[in-house]
């Protein structure tokens, strides 16, 4: 067997306490004070946060880990619930004109779009637009479906897919285009599934379970590498070339994984703490590296009130078996 | 030794868990407030501050089922005629979950 001197050249040291994590990245050490082996990495990880006020399943989501926005979704019945997230606790705020589940949209917690979602016996065709105070209500868009993704922003928005649709239209800030622009497979159920801008998009997922990624340029979508799981009901954020999918998975709502996509091939990240699927995310708004997910549907299945942020930094991890 | 130690605790929001922890041990929670952590040292210490009830794996693993049980029940009880109550269903029954 061959010893980390004969590999690298030099021992691993000894240190009696960590060194700072933001200039140990690619070190390994043995702490004497803990008896563990430590490596520091550049390393994404979730924690808690506070709750949100209503738990409900099939909710939508935009802005940041720090100006995060949660609306629609089913709770006790189709929800027009609005909570915006400071990065500490959830406040309630003006209800969204329809009561919907798996709506979506994308854009700020201060400048945010949203259309379709299920209405029980139709979907909703309504488009709605959030300031940071007031919804108000703008072209409708004939092609809304259940489920489909949205992404963008207020001004430059895009929605594709659901209902097992190929569908691709844009949002102008005022009305809706079709695209002509099918995605090479139809899906259903990523309402939180697409991340990007009106240029560069991608979507993942598809129910009852797809491990195909495509990627829109503005003028067509091309399939790309498979994502390592497949799953429905998944979440979102970042962009095309730094895009973070949570959550969801072959029973909707039983996922934990978490992997990265660099425009080209996916990396396995640490997974959430509590499965679930059809959470809210930042999608495009939120850097893959503070994405937040919050509420969704857990394996019960029951509506989850639980919040995780992700933290992509500079951290020291403990060598062990578990 | 085990790899996990089990125990039962209500998430209390922010910082229950906190990104160190999750680079310390491995934590994973479960229907029924079951949490799943590594068993080092920094793992049973966060289960003890969290106040958890500490369960072996059979336990928690019959705390997981008798939900998972309930769940299936509610869900079979479902009006596949009513577009409301069939919303809940969205997804498909829920599985068993067997711990790590």
């Amino acid at each position: 067997m061959s010893t980390y001197k004969a590999l690298i050249g030099k021992y691993v040291r000894s240190v009696s306490s960590d060194p700072t994590a933001a200039y140990a990245d690619g070190e390994i050490w043995y702490n004497t004070s803990s008896n563990t082996f430590k490596i520091g990495l550049q390393v994404g990880a979730w924690a808690s946060g506070n709750n949100v006020n209503t738990a409900r399943r099939y909710t939508n989501g935009g802005g940041t880990q720090t100006a995060g926005l949660m609306v629609n979704g089913y709770s006790t019945g189709f929800s027009a619930d609005t909570e915006e997230y400071n990065g500490s606790s959830w406040t309630s705020v003006t209800n969204a004109p329809f009561a919907v589940y798996n709506s979506s949209g994308g854009g700020t917690q201060t400048s945010f779009f949203m259309t379709g979602g299920d209405l029980g016996p139709s979907v909703n065709t309504v488009t709605a637009e959030y300031d940071g105070s007031n919804w108000t209500t703008t072209n409708n868009n004939p092609n809304a479906r259940n489920g489909g993704g949205g992404c963008g922003t207020q001004t430059a928005g895009l929605y594709a897919g659901g209902q097992g649709n190929t569908g691709t239209q844009t949002y102008n800030g005022s009305s809706w285009t079709s695209t002509g622009h099918s995605l090479n497979e139809g899906r259903q159920e990523v309402s939180q599934a697409m991340t990007g801008i009106t240029t560069a998009a991608v979507i993942v997922g598809d129910q009852p379970s797809s491990a195909v990624v495509e990627e829109y340029n503005g003028s067509s979508w091309t399939s790309q590498t498979a994502v390592p799981t497949a799953g429905y009901a998944r979440s979102s954020s970042g962009i095309q070339t730094s895009a973070l999918y949570y959550g969801g998975g072959s029973t909707g709502f039983g996922g934990t994984t978490a992997a990265l996509y660099d425009g080209s091939a996916w990396t396995n990240v640490a997974d959430l703490a509590t499965p679930r699927g059809g959470v809210a995310s930042g999608k495009n708004t939120s850097t893959s590296s503070l994405a937040f997910a919050a509420g969704g549907q857990t394996p019960g299945p029951s509506n989850s009130n639980k919040t995780e942020e992700w933290t992509n930094a500079a951290g020291i991890k403990t060598v062990t078996t578990s | 030794m085990s790899l996990f130690i089990y125990g039962t605790a209500t998430n209390t929001g922010k910082d229950f868990f906190t990104r160190q922890n999750r680079l310390d041990f491995f934590l994973e929670s479960h229907i029924g407030d079951v949490w799943v952590v590594g068993n080092n040292e920094k793992g049973a210490l966060w289960l003890a501050s969290k106040n958890a009830v500490i369960k072996t794996k059979e336990e928690a693993q019959a705390i997981v089922d008798a939900e998972i049980t309930a769940a299936q029940a509610a869900w079979d009880a479902l009006d596949f005629e009513s577009s409301e109550e069939r919303s809940l269903a969205n997804g498909s029954r829920p599985v068993p979950t067997t711990l790590p």
